[in-house]
């Protein structure tokens, strides 16, 4: 089914379209909600709220993108709402106390692509500009318009996701390496 | 590592993020649309019906307003002019026989001056009413002429008074303003004839009329009733015609 027969269909508020579009981007809707929210009862929540929004405002889309690409943003943003309430972005961390034995332990426990592990490492702040960033590729300049936050803030934020998360990746390669050398 | 490499990292194995949600959510997903259905249906019913109680309100309203004022306008002519009619002759031949009695007593009270009644204040007839003062603001000419039921127009036989060219008609009795219209027009009628004069129309409680009686701008005459004196020339009665006071007659020398 296409793209333009999902719009017409959840405009006319049809279920069976709706249930098919649910079907049909519910794992991406998800996934950007997993990588935001730090459980999965959140994420959900957070899944469940793009996709009424998503059914309510079908006469707001404009055609000068895709559909899914709407539905992606809509995810974002609902996330984004529910954390900007809660989240302090002005929290700096030292760096020196990135790395921890506690990590070691979660990090030699590590898949390859576990990164939605790695990710939860992050500090909330952090992980969220982390995401915009590097996920979803927005500019600093409109993090911090969305976040309503300085593009200094975004920056330093960027920055500590960064290293840690260099880090992280590090240890998981040395323990890779110890893992063969065996 | 560079920035670059870690960013691939994570960009690469973005896909491992997504997964299909449980069941549970499509369901909880449709409850909410559904009962989102019914709260707009519910809220689009509830401001017709707000509506069309408020318009249902003002229409009531408007029926009332225009109800009340037009029994209030009945009030102030009608049952004022009925108590008027009903009430008087025994309130005006007690006031009357009130007057008499002082007006006596004056006469015959020797050692004050008569002064007192020299003007009576009231004078009403014992066949007619009173007017009180108070109820006079509220009655028109009209509603006041509708107890004067014998007034009649042709009544009115008014000599003119006459100065020069001007024509003057007037009464002093009282007249409401239609009453007024058609004392001019039976005036109008009268003097239609009199060319050129001016007719002053007074009476009392209404504007002075004036109007000149104006000539007709032309009158044929029949061919047969008028020969000119002349006999020398040749005039011809073909187009002959009055034009104000004068009679014209074409020739053709």
């Amino acid at each position: 089914m296409s793209e333009n027969e999902f719009i017409i269909g959840c405009q006319k508020q049809d279920s069976k379209i709706q249930n098919l579009v649910y079907k049909t981007y519910a794992p991406k809707v998800f996934g950007i909600c997993k990588r935001y929210m730090k459980d999965r009862e959140r994420a959900e929540e957070m899944a469940m709220n793009t996709f009424l929004t998503v059914f309510q405002k079908t006469n707001q889309f404009k055609n000068d993108g895709s559909f899914e690409g709407w539905i992606l943003r809509i995810a974002v943003n609902s996330c984004l709402m529910e954390l900007r309430k809660k989240t302090n972005f002005e929290n700096e961390y030292p760096l020196e106390a990135l790395q921890s034995t506690i990590e070691n332990e979660v990090l030699g426990n590590l898949d390859e692509n576990d990164i939605e592990k790695m990710l939860q490492l992050l500090p909330e702040g952090a992980r969220i500009i982390f995401n915009l960033y590097v996920m979803e590729g927005y500019k600093h300049s409109e993090i911090a318009e969305k976040l309503n936050i300085s593009e200094g803030t975004s920056k330093s934020q960027l920055n500590y996701a960064k290293e840690k998360l260099k880090k992280i990746v590090a240890v998981f390669n040395q323990s890779k390496i110890k893992e063969y050398g065996r | 590592m560079e920035d670059k490499e870690l960013f691939d990292f994570f960009k690469n194995r973005s896909t491992s993020f997504e997964e299909m949600p449980s069941e549970a959510l499509w369901n909880k997903i449709q409850t909410n649309i559904e009962a989102s259905k019914s709260t707009t249906f519910f809220s689009a019913s509830k401001i017709i019906i707000l509506s069309v109680l408020v318009l249902a309100t003002a229409l009531i309203g408007v029926f009332i307003y225009t109800n009340f004022k037009t029994s209030i306008e009945e009030k102030t002519i009608h049952p004022n002019v009925n108590e008027i009619i009903e009430q008087p002759s025994s309130t005006a031949s007690r006031i009357v026989s009130e007057i008499d009695t002082l007006k006596k007593r004056a006469e015959t009270d020797t050692l004050k001056p008569k002064k007192a009644f020299k003007k009576p204040i009231v004078t009403v007839k014992k066949d007619t009413f009173m007017v009180f003062k108070k109820l006079q603001p509220l009655l028109k000419t009209d509603a006041l002429k509708v107890i004067d039921s014998k007034f009649d127009i042709d009544s009115l036989k008014i000599k003119p008074l006459v100065k020069g060219n001007r024509l003057l008609f007037e009464t002093k009795q009282l007249l409401t303003p239609i009453e007024f219209d058609s004392f001019v027009q039976k005036v109008l009628d009268e003097t239609k004839t009199n060319y050129g004069a001016l007719i002053v129309i007074k009476a009392k409680g209404n504007k002075p009329f004036r109007q000149i009686v104006k000539f007709p701008e032309k009158i044929s005459i029949p061919k047969s009733t008028i020969q000119p004196i002349h006999t020398t020339t040749k005039l011809i009665m073909k187009d002959s015609m009055i034009v104000s006071d004068s009679i014209y007659f074409n020739t053709k020398k």
